[in-house]
């Protein structure tokens, strides 16, 4: 496979840890400070790319008020080592946010419209929660159901429609969990976390270098003991197979063919392909079906062709309902989360699109793998999804 | 002028306008009862006779819109036939269709209150402008109905199945500010430029500017949303009724139910949906005792209304004691009636008294029913004070003392010797007798009982208690002091435990008892529960305390030795001597953590502590569970209507309801024992009779049962 020099390549792939929400390491640091940490570790882990030579900084944060209101992406570019010169913009399309980023970039490389660019996005969920100013249309409700806009509802109808029953949404979450800790443990995720500085339960100021929320001694038991958390009555989703809150930020370094040889770089993969889809917001978990539909039927491949895939867990009972429609459920162990997922690291929510990205391509490379596939469900009804091709 | 009626008038505007004005000329408010809606119809057939018809404003002239349908009818529309009554409801609905269809512009505008059928009335309009202040609902699952004259069909049309499930299951009131958000009326003005809003809007839209046709056609198709949002709208809502409602209130989840059956159906298709589960609730036993109800809370605030009627109101109203209870009614007094003194000889029981008020009010502000500065403008309406200096010109005193014989003559007394010779003196008690106290008085006559529940800001009930020598020109004014708190107040005769406290402790004897005889309390918590009691007696008990519970249970046994005393040690005295105290000190029946301190948890401690009172027993059913608990407090109920404690079954029963939380599906005491037939009843007692006299009927009961009749009949022969 050759490269043409307007194909957009990943160089480098980097994310903080995951810390939890409720008093975690990050809960003094703010998300603006999170998003430099990571754009200035990447700029100093690859020397060879001039500061003054990315053409846009695109930042993905879905809750853009308070401390990630107003742009975050140029506030956070201020505190870099970015020149005051290189331009800065914040984007938003939900959890798929920092995807969207990646995706600007590529489509700007591929159009000839830059050659360098700097994407990524985060989420602070404890200081900036989800629902803080929210105000939906009340007219909405002659359009679709409010309660699309209660993830863990749609989570829960979609156990229903699709016969996800809790047990199998516990073992998936256990099967998170522990695989996330083995990646740790195993020190696979070496080469993609850096250590921001952060507080100890006591306050003291130390170096945050380990994801919070993976719970290693998780079992069974504990996970059927918690009590459905958004149908008391009937309910199957619980805190326990549902993503976890952490706060975190997460970067990648896209430039285009050309500048990669011109300036010696190892690409890690191109983008091969993207796509965006949307469905009833009622069943927005299903977003990803479509998107990967699209991305396939594009690429002319198929599932076969997929040696790695990254499904955001959003929901357990999502991502199954997911891995049904695709028939994907049997290469489960073979080929998908194979690190666990946002059940056990947390889904800050602008921060997920580049952070399975980043744990896709650290695989990619270390399985050796050609073809990877990234993709996540966006509230309100959409998927978007990436396929990588590692060069030769 | 076009027509004239005793309830509706119309009249032309000119450049044919018309406008049809609900002014009911018997009563204050406008209702649709049945004559209302014949001239309804009369006037819809006279205006659809109008060839020069270009546009129709509905209006009212009274303080309210339409307040509802005439609940008063309800009763004897629930004993009609299947057919009658569908013919009945289908009137009103025919109507409707005809206001809706009318080839001209509709406009309403909404004043006060436009509740139930009178909101069901604006859906058939176009167009729909609201006073700021005005508030609109649909309560027919209050009284264990839906909407049967097609809000479950329009109202989800026009705003959407999310906000008509809120409006329809929840039965809450709508301010105009959120009508107008979610789209359920088109304009919110100043009351004063309604009319003149509405009229406007009429004109605008018979000149064109508005598309009334699109508007007229989305009220007939389907609710448009997919299959699958229908369900997650639907089953995400389920859980949280279900939870609120209980199993023995099917009204909001039949609703519910029905909202989504017809979503998909056309308008003329989803109508003949609403009828069927609407007939189905009248069926209902919940209705009919929910209705019943209701009807007894009018009449009960008739009564007090007539009372208090003619005499002064209370102006100047002042408290002695303060700590929690009398810092809880300064903060009521002060929200609803205005400046109030609280007086107290400790310094730190005024600070008490004053916190307690500010974290009531401050409650208020986080739930959104005061403004900051509203609080602050109440907090500082009441005066503390050590002295009577500031008593000058008081007309209504209330002691709120300790619960302490002694200690309350000694203060009331000196209320009156320091307080001009017209005022009201009241004591604030909830067990000792009135006539005891007023010994202490020079005045007995002007002085009088008013028992405040706990927690006063949320508990409606205020009994009035009358003693052996007060005047009722006293009572009339306490009544009208408590109406001007926003309370329901029934008068009591005195007694020991007056009436609540009397039937409640009837029935936590009957508690004790079980105890004894070795049934579990965990067991009988979740069958009261089950039954209809928000709280198992334990868990009451423990809310109540178990101190206060105990001298009660003292007082009582005093007052009615034959029935009411517990022979030997009890469950109760036995969680006093441990410091058992319930939820204020973290144990009772049950342990609370202060984190939730709501929760009850069971503690393996207590079995050994109370074993040795609770005996092993015999096997008792959960049948007998429940009539061993019930039986007491409706034959104590009934003994007090005997003893004219209290003026009729209708005020016992809302009492008993409002005071302790009796199931409102059983509809009172009263109600129950009509249901349960007094043969039935009484044969029932007799299985208990080695119980003792706690289970022995009244002779009135006996009597009321070999003839074979009920408190409904006596109730209607008293009126006759």
């Amino acid at each position: 496979m050759s490269l043409k020099p307007t194909d957009a390549v990943i160089v480098d792939a980097i994310r903080t840890p995951m810390a939890r929400s409720r008093d975690g390491g990050f809960r003094h640091v703010r998300a603006e400070q999170l998003s430099a940490c990571v754009i200035d570790a990447l700029l100093a882990r690859n020397p060879a790319v001039d500061p003054g030579s990315i053409d846009d900084l695109i930042w993905g944060c879905v809750n853009q008020t308070g401390e990630q209101g107003f742009n975050i992406a140029r506030n956070a570019a201020l505190l870099t080592r970015l020149p005051q010169l290189i331009p800065a913009q914040t984007v938003n399309r939900l959890c798929a946010s920092s995807m969207t980023a990646l995706h600007s970039a590529a489509q700007g490389i591929m159009s000839g419209c830059g050659e360098t660019y700097i994407v990524g996005g985060v989420e602070h969920m404890g200081h900036v929660p989800m629902t803080q100013g929210l105000d939906p249309n009340p007219a909405l409700s002659l359009h679709t159901t409010r309660a699309a806009m209660m993830m863990g509802a749609t989570a829960e109808l979609l156990a229903r429609t699709h016969n996800i029953s809790r047990e199998e949404q516990d073992r998936f979450a256990l099967r998170s969990h522990q695989r996330a800790h083995a990646a740790r443990s195993e020190g696979r995720w070496a080469e993609q976390l850096i250590a921001v500085e952060g507080h100890d339960e006591h306050g003291f100021r130390c170096l945050i270098d380990s994801d919070e929320v993976i719970r290693s001694d998780t079992h069974p038991e504990a996970l059927a003991s918690l009590r459905p958390a958004f149908d008391p009555v009937q309910g199957t989703v619980t805190a326990g197979n549902a993503s976890a809150l952490s706060d975190g930020a997460s970067a990648l370094l896209v430039v285009s063919a050309a500048r990669a040889q011109a300036l010696g770089l190892e690409p890690m993969a191109r983008v091969r392909a993207m796509s965006v889809t949307a469905c009833d917001p009622a069943v927005m978990g299903l977003g990803p079906v479509t998107a990967v539909e699209k991305l396939l039927d594009e690429t002319g491949l198929g599932v076969a062709d997929i040696g790695l895939m990254e499904l955001n867990e959003a929901f357990a009972a999502q991502a199954l309902a997911v891995l049904k429609e695709l028939q994907l459920l049997e290469r489960l162990d073979s080929g998908i989360n194979l690190e666990g997922g946002a059940i056990a690291l947390g889904h800050p929510l602008g921060c997920s699109g580049a952070r399975i990205c980043t744990t896709l391509l650290h695989q990619m490379r270390q399985r050796d793998v050609r073809f990877g596939l990234a993709t996540l469900c966006v509230g309100m009804g959409q998927g978007v999804a990436t396929l990588f091709e590692r060069l030769d | 002028m076009l027509m004239q009626g005793e309830m509706i008038r119309v009249t032309a505007l000119g450049d044919g306008l018309y406008e049809l004005v609900f002014d009911n000329q018997r009563r204050s408010v406008n209702t649709l009862s049945r004559a209302c809606v014949t001239e309804f119809g009369d006037a819809i057939t006279l205006l659809r006779a109008r060839e020069d018809l270009r546009g129709l404003l509905i209006s009212s002239d009274h303080e309210s819109f339409i307040v509802g349908a005439d609940v008063s009818e309800f009763l004897g529309f629930f004993r009609l036939p299947d057919e009658q009554l569908q013919a009945l409801i289908g009137e009103m609905r025919s109507w409707l269709a005809r206001l809706e269809a009318l080839p001209v512009p509709t406009v309403v505008a909404i004043n006060g209150e436009a509740l139930g059928g009178g909101f069901e009335l604006c859906l058939a309009c176009d167009f729909r402008v609201m006073a700021r202040g005005a508030r609109a609902g649909q309560p027919e699952v209050r009284l264990g109905l839906l909407p049967g004259w097609g809000a479950t069909v329009r109202l989800p049309r026009l705003i959407g199945l999310d906000h008509a499930i809120d409006w329809i299951c929840s039965g809450r009131q709508v301010e105009a500010q959120e009508a107008l958000a979610q789209g359920a009326v088109d304009a919110c003005v100043e009351p004063a430029q309604l009319r003149h809003a509405a009229l406007d809007l009429l004109q605008r839209a018979v000149r064109g500017e508005f598309d009334v046709t699109s508007r007229r056609a989305r009220k007939q198709q389907p609710v448009p949303l997919t299959k699958l949002a229908l369900t997650l709208a639907t089953e995400s809502a389920r859980g949280v009724i279900a939870a609120k409602s209980g199993p023995h209130y099917p009204a909001p989840m039949l609703a519910l139910d029905t909202l989504r059956q017809q979503a998909h159906l056309s308008a003329t298709e989803a109508m003949p949906l609403e009828l069927d589960a609407f007939i189905r609730l009248v069926r209902s036993d919940a209705a009919l005792a929910l209705v019943s109800l209701f009807l007894k809370e009018q009449k009960v605030k008739q009564i007090a209304r007539r009372a208090a009627g003619s005499e002064a109101s209370i102006q100047r109203p002042g408290i002695v004691g303060a700590g929690v209870m009398g810092g809880a009614i300064a903060c009521q007094t002060a929200l609803k009636l205005g400046p109030v003194v609280m007086k107290d000889v400790r310094a730190t029981a005024l600070q008490q008294g004053m916190e307690e008020a500010a974290r009531t009010l401050a409650s208020r502000v986080r739930r959104g029913q005061l403004d900051p500065e509203q609080r602050v403008r109440i907090l500082s309406g009441i005066t503390p004070t050590l002295g009577f200096e500031e008593f000058a010109g008081a007309d209504l005193v209330i002691e709120a003392v300790v619960e302490d014989p002694g200690v309350k003559s000694r203060v009331l007394a000196e209320v009156e010797t320091r307080l001009t010779s017209d005022v009201i003196i009241a004591s604030n008690t909830s067990a000792i007798p009135i006539s005891v106290l007023a010994r202490s008085l020079r005045h007995p006559e002007r002085f009088c009982g008013i028992h405040f529940f706990n927690p006063v800001s949320r508990m409606q009930l205020v009994e009035i208690v009358r003693g052996e020598k007060t005047s009722q020109a006293t009572i009339s004014r306490a009544l009208g002091f408590a109406r001007s708190l926003g309370k329901t107040p029934v008068v009591v005769r005195d007694g020991p435990g007056f009436l609540v406290n009397r039937v409640l402790f009837a029935y936590l004897l009957g508690f004790s008892l079980l105890l004894r005889d070795g049934v579990e309390f965990q067991r009988i918590d979740t069958l009261m529960e089950t039954y209809g009691w928000p709280l198992g007696p334990a868990r009451l008990l423990d809310v109540i305390g178990l101190d206060i519970a105990r001298n009660a249970s003292r007082m009582m046994a005093a007052g009615y030795p034959e029935r009411m005393t517990f022979p030997g040690e009890s469950v109760i005295d036995r969680l006093c001597a441990l410091r058992r105290l319930g939820q204020k000190n973290g144990k009772g029946f049950y342990l609370y953590r202060s984190d939730d301190a709501r929760k009850p948890r069971r503690d393996p401690e207590l079995h050994d502590q109370i074993a040795d009172l609770t005996g092993t027993g015999r096997a008792v059913s959960d049948e007998q569970i429940v009539e061993r608990l019930m039986i007491p407090l409706l034959i104590e109920t009934a003994r007090a209507l005997e003893e004219h404690v209290i003026g009729s079954p209708a005020e016992a029963d809302l009492a008993l309801v409002l005071g302790i939380g009796y199931p409102p599906f059983r509809g009172g005491p009263f109600y129950t024992l009509d249901r349960w037939g007094l043969a039935r009843f009484v044969a029932r007692c007799n299985q208990y009779r080695s119980l003792g006299a706690l289970y022995e009927p009244t002779q009135q009961m006996r009597e009321l049962a070999m003839a074979g009749r009920d408190y409904t009949d006596l109730t209607r022969e008293v009126r006759a």
